[in-house]
């Protein structure tokens, strides 16, 4: 005779397996969140770069292969006086393979100046192609921390937090406030290309033309900065 | 015989005309102080005025986050929509404390790729910064541990903000010194390429 509380189990289990199959027709189930052993743990601001009308899938796995749980819209641009691109901001706070784990995106009404767009606020994953931060910090490092070499430096002293150095780069791993960024060459103009020195170490292993550097600092607001320590700051680490 | 040459090491010099709380404008701050570039192009000695922001507004602040129910952390910052928390805990209270740029003399440059698709100014040094530590809106000695010499670093930038014949004017202010879209072009224009220049912000009643 089986057990009355196998019985139940399996019970439960059907019901469970039944559930589930419910949701994956009319409802997304909820998203994995970052806990395998080789997943990534961070917490900042990064803002979505994507060019299709349609926008960006949120997924509930890492990889293609995840449901889509919703969309995030297209970065708009041309906005206001001075022709700004504005993108949807998200908090990142995991890693996987490229894919990242966000959360409570939002449109920014601030900038746009008309009516926040709908977006898919819930947790999920996009790709790391998809998404860019803008980093306060004067230098690119090789791994994060401050007393990680510094690979890539403005000549005069200036920060990775330009319209163009957001624009050029995408996300490829993260660790606590630290975003790592590959950037290609080809999408930096030519005179932030001339004052920005980039060591050979950056560019290791990488396809030609493209570079990885390690950025803190990140500051998830686009229309204004975050308050932030100097680099020469004993409290930075 | 080559005229003299005309430099044009510009002044900036910023009034807070008076102190605006952190609150007003449901948080997004007012344009109610004035930044006047001194010795503009041509060499013409003159002062010109721009209205200006030198506040940040309470969209920023830790304390105007959503709590259960979706009311505020705090009670006084009903009405205002985070945008992102931004500051530093000043009090060590365990909530990030806005901050806004102390009184006094500062030296900017030219931010070498702008800031916002348009031309800025940031800090050479790092800048002392004053923090509302008890939340109020206000900037007062009220506030404990409100003098910060450290945490602003070189982050409150002179840049455009929000318009200020929008619908809806924000000024786009955690602390930097921002001057309306549409006045943006004519401040640029009467600043020229300047070297690294003085900026005298004075707080007056």
């Amino acid at each position: 005779m089986m057990p009355t509380r196998f019985l139940c189990s399996a019970a439960a289990l059907a019901v469970l397996v039944l559930c589930g199959c419910g949701a994956q027709a009319f409802a997304p189930a909820a998203a994995e969140r970052p806990a395998a052993a080789g997943d990534a743990r961070c917490a900042f601001g990064a803002f979505v770069q994507e060019d299709d009308p349609a926008g960006l899938n949120v997924r509930d796995a890492p990889g293609v292969s995840g449901a889509v749980l919703g969309t995030l819209p297209p970065t708009l641009h041309g906005v206001g006086e001075f022709k700004m691109d504005v993108r949807i901001e998200v908090e990142v706070s995991g890693a996987r393979g490229g894919w990242f784990h966000v959360a409570h995106a939002q449109d920014n009404d601030a900038l746009t100046g008309r009516p926040a767009r709908p977006v898919y606020e819930g947790e999920g994953w996009v790709s790391g192609r998809k998404l860019t931060v803008k980093s306060q910090a004067t230098a690119g490092r090789a791994a994060p921390g401050m007393k990680s070499e510094a690979l890539a430096r403005f000549d005069d002293g200036g920060a990775f937090d330009g319209d163009e150095m957001v624009a050029a780069g995408h996300l490829v791993g993260c660790q606590g406030g630290w975003a790592q960024v590959e950037f290609a060459d080809a999408a930096l103009p030519a005179p932030l290309r001339k004052r920005l020195t980039v060591k050979p170490a950056a560019r290791a292993g990488l396809p030609s033309g493209t570079f990885r550097i390690w950025l803190d600092q990140v500051c998830g607001v686009q229309e204004t900065t975050c308050d932030g320590l100097a680099d020469d700051d004993p409290g930075r680490h | 015989m080559s005229g003299r040459r005309v430099r044009e090491p510009l002044a900036g010099a910023a009034c807070r005309a008076r102190d605006t709380n952190a609150l007003a404008n449901k948080g997004r701050g007012v344009y109610d102080d004035w930044i006047a570039a001194l010795n503009g192009r041509g060499g013409l000695l003159g002062a010109h005025f721009f209205p200006a922001c030198t506040e940040p507004g309470a969209q920023y602040a830790a304390r105007s986050r959503p709590g259960a129910g979706g009311k505020p952390l705090d009670a006084r910052y009903a009405g205002v929509k985070l945008r992102k928390s931004e500051g530093f805990d000043a009090d060590q209270d365990g909530v990030a404390d806005i901050g806004r740029l102390a009184q006094g003399t500062h030296v900017f440059e030219e931010k070498p790729d702008g800031y916002l698709k348009a031309r800025a100014f940031s800090p050479v040094m790092v800048e002392t910064a004053e923090r509302d530590s008890d939340g109020d809106g206000w900037f007062t000695p009220a506030d404990r541990s409100r003098i910060d010499t450290r945490h602003a670093g070189k982050s409150m930038l002179i840049h455009h903000g929000g318009a200020m014949n929008a619908a809806t004017v924000n000024t786009w202010s955690a602390g930097c010194q921002t001057i309306p879209d549409d006045h943006y072009r004519a401040f640029l224009a009467l600043m020229g390429r300047p070297t690294p220049f003085p900026y005298v912000l004075v707080n007056t009643r």
